[in-house]
C-alpha cells in the first residue's frame, strides 16, 4: 500500500466529479434536473474496540455529487484517505475507502427518506476488512439565518450489514449534524458537519468512525 | 386629274370592303347599337363628299347624350379629314387630322383603308403635333421595393417630354423622365420618395408636359392621383401585469424561536451523536466546534428573525412571470413591426385633364 499515491486519488475524484456537473450542466439545461456536487475534507478519528481498544486518525478527503428530479435524489459520495495510529496505539496505519449511493425522496420540504448501498474498506498491509452495507437514511433540515445558513442532521441505520472480519457484522447505524452556509450571490455553499457511524462485529467488537467534514459545494442547476 | 377619281374609286371600295367584314363579324355578335356615323359613312362610301362631310361635322358637333365617344370622334375625325383630301381641301384636311391627333396623340391611320395621299398628309400634319396621352391602370398597390405603378406615355410625333409627379398643389415631388419621346414610353414609378419610403397618403399629380423644339412647354395631361395607405391592424400590447399576480418575495417572521430551536437541538445532536449510537467513546473534541457554529448561528438567526426573508421560490415565480410578459410584449412588437413593414399605398387615378400651355 502506497500511501503517497493513494492521497491524491481524492483529488482527483473531486476534479473528475466537477468536470462531470459542468459537462452536465448544458444536459441538465434542457431537462428539469438539479446537479450539485462538492469537494470535501474530513479530519476523521477511527476506534475499533474489542480484545483492545485502538484509535487512528487522519484526514479523508472526498467529493459527493447529486441530481436532483422532482422530488427525488440521487447521491453518490466517495472518500479515501490515510489514517495513522493514535500515540500509544499499536499496529500499522490503514487507508479508508468509503463509497455510497443512496436514492432520497423529499417527504416534505424539511425531511426526506432514503437509502441505498454502502461500501467501505480498510486497507492495512496484512489485509483488507470491508463493510457492505444497505443503509436507511432520513435527513431533516431546517433554515436558521434567514437564506443564509440551514442546519441539518441525518440518521442513518443498516438494514443490512457484512463484514469480512471478526465473524462478520452485527449491524451499524450512524448520524450527522451539521451547519450549511450559502455564499450569497454565488452557486456555493460551504457546510460543516459532524459526522458519527457504529458498527458491531458479530464477536462483539465494534468501530466508532467519526468525523469533522468541511465541504464547498455547487449547486448549479 | 384622272387619278383621283380612280382612287376615290378605291377608298370607296376599301371601305365598303371594311363596313361589310365588320358587319359579318357584328351579325355573329351580340346586337351592337347603331352606328351614329352610319348615314355620314354611307354618303362617303357613295362618294358623296360633301354630304359625308357635312354629316361628319354635324355628328362631331353633338353634345350631351349624343355626343360622340372619343374612338368615334376619332373615326368621324379621320374619316372628315379623308373626306376633305378627296374634296381637295388639304388646310382643311390637315387642320382635322390636327385636332384628331390632339384629341387621340397615338391615333395612326389604316394603311388597308385609307389611301396613301391621306396617310402622307396625316404624317405631315402629325409633324407638326406634339401631344401625348397617358395610360395608367385605374388602381394600382404598391408593396414591396420591385413594385412599381406603370405609366405609358403615347405621342403623336417625336418630341420632348417632362414626365413629373407633383404634389396637389404643382410642386415637383419626383420627375420621372424629362427628355425625347418618339412613339410610346414607358415609365415606372415605385411610389417612394427619395429615401425609399412610401408615400404619405394624399392628392398627387401627374402631369406629362409637351415642349416644343424651342423647349416652350406647350400642352400638358395632367392625372389626378389619390394615394390611401393600406395598414394592417396591430396587436394590442400584452396588458400591463397587476400587482395581484405577483407572489410576496419576502416575509417576515415575529419570533425567532424556531431557528433558535433548529440551530440549539442540532448543536446538541451534534454534541451528544456519539452517546446516542452507544458507542462508548468520548467523541472527537472538533465536534464541538460544529455545535459552536450552528448556535452562534442559531442565536444570529434568532437575532435577525425578524428581518425580511426572501422567499426563493416566490421571486423565480415573479421572474417568471415577468420573463413570460416580456417575451409576449417581444412578440407582440415584433409582429406588430412585421405589419407596418407590411404597408402598401394604393393608388387610384383619376380623369385625365388636358391643358393647352399659351
Amino acid at each position: 500500500m502506497t500511501r503517497g499515491r493513494g492521497g491524491f486519488r481524492p483529488l482527483a475524484a473531486a476534479l473528475g466529479l466537477a468536470t462531470a456537473l459542468l459537462g452536465a450542466g448544458s444536459l441538465a439545461a434542457q431537462f428539469p434536473v438539479s446537479l450539485s456536487g462538492g469537494a470535501e475534507i474530513t479530519t476523521a478519528r477511527l476506534a475499533r474496540t474489542g480484545a483492545l481498544e485502538r484509535v487512528w486518525t487522519g484526514p479523508v478527503m472526498g467529493a459527493r455529487g447529486s441530481a436532483t428530479f422532482r422530488r427525488f435524489t440521487l447521491e453518490g459520495l466517495y472518500g479515501q484517505g490515510s489514517l495513522t495510529p493514535e500515540a500509544g496505539t499499536l499496529g500499522d496505519g490503514e487507508d479508508l475507502v468509503d463509497g455510497a449511493l443512496q436514492l432520497r425522496f423529499q417527504v416534505r420540504p424539511w425531511i426526506s427518506v432514503g437509502g441505498g448501498p454502502h461500501l467501505r474498506a480498510y486497507v492495512t498491509p496484512a489485509g483488507s476488512s470491508r463493510w457492505v452495507r444497505f443503509e436507511g437514511r432520513a435527513r431533516a433540515e431546517g433554515e436558521i439565518v434567514n437564506g443564509i445558513a440551514f442546519a441539518h442532521f441525518e440518521g442513518w441505520y443498516a438494514f443490512g450489514a457484512s463484514t469480512n472480519v471478526q465473524g462478520g457484522g452485527s449491524g451499524a447505524q450512524g448520524g450527522e449534524a451539521g451547519l450549511t452556509v450559502l455564499l450569497p450571490r454565488t452557486p456555493f455553499a460551504l457546510a460543516l458537519a459532524y459526522t458519527a457511524d457504529r458498527a458491531n462485529f458479530a464477536n462483539g467488537g465494534s468501530e466508532f468512525l467519526e468525523g469533522v467534514r468541511f465541504s464547498v459545494v455547487f449547486a448549479g442547476r | 386629274m384622272i387619278r383621283w377619281p380612280v382612287r376615290r374609286v378605291a377608298a370607296g371600295a376599301l371601305f365598303a370592303l371594311s363596313l361589310v367584314s365588320s358587319a359579318d363579324a357584328g351579325a355573329q355578335r351580340t346586337p351592337q347599337p347603331p352606328d351614329p356615323l352610319a348615314a355620314a359613312f354611307t354618303a362617303y362610301r357613295n362618294l358623296e363628299y360633301d354630304v359625308a362631310a357635312t354629316r361628319l361635322r354635324a355628328a362631331l358637333a353633338d353634345t350631351g347624350a349624343a355626343r360622340l365617344s372619343p374612338a368615334d370622334r376619332s373615326r368621324a375625325l379621320m374619316y372628315l379629314a379623308a373626306t376633305e383630301v378627296f374634296r381637295g381641301s388639304r388646310d382643311a384636311a390637315t387642320s382635322d387630322f390636327q385636332a384628331l391627333l390632339l384629341a387621340d396623340p397615338k391615333y395612326r391611320p389604316d394603311d388597308l383603308i385609307f389611301p396613301p395621299d391621306v396617310t402622307a398628309l396625316f404624317q405631315e400634319a402629325r409633324l407638326g403635333v406634339r401631344a401625348t396621352s397617358v395610360s395608367v391602370p385605374p388602381v394600382s398597390e404598391i408593396q414591396g421595393q420591385s413594385d412599381r405603378f406603370p405609366i405609358t406615355v403615347y405621342a403623336s410625333s417625336l418630341h420632348d417630354i417632362k414626365a413629373q409627379i407633383t404634389d396637389a398643389f404643382g410642386s415637383p415631388e419626383r420627375t420621372l423622365h424629362d427628355g425625347a419621346i418618339g412613339d410610346s414610353l414607358q415609365l415606372l414609378w415605385n411610389g417612394r420618395d427619395g429615401i425609399g419610403r412610401l408615400r404619405e397618403p394624399g392628392r398627387y399629380l401627374l402631369r406629362v408636359t409637351s415642349r416644343s423644339p424651342a423647349g416652350r412647354e406647350e400642352r400638358e395631361v395632367e392625372i389626378p392621383l389619390d394615394i390611401i395607405r393600406i395598414v394592417l391592424d396591430t396587436l394590442p400590447s400584452p396588458e400591463p401585469l397587476s400587482p395581484t399576480v405577483f407572489r410576496p418575495e419576502t416575509e417576515t417572521r415575529s419570533r425567532g424561536t424556531r431557528p433558535l430551536l433548529t440551530g440549539l437541538l442540532t448543536a446538541a445532536a451534534a454534541v451528544a451523536l456519539p452517546s446516542l449510537l452507544g458507542s462508548g467513546e468520548q467523541g472527537m473534541s472538533l465536534r464541538y466546534g460544529v455545535a459552536g457554529a450552528l448556535g452562534v448561528s442559531a442565536v444570529i438567526g434568532m437575532a435577525t428573525a425578524s428581518r425580511p426573508r426572501v422567499l426563493r421560490e416566490n421571486v423565480a415565480w415573479n421572474r417568471k412571470l415577468r420573463e413570460d410578459w416580456d417575451k409576449e410584449a417581444d412578440r407582440v412588437r415584433a409582429e406588430n413591426d412585421a405589419r407596418r413593414a407590411a404597408t402598401r399605398i394604393r393608388i387610384t387615378a383619376g380623369r385625365a385633364k388636358i391643358v393647352e400651355i399659351k
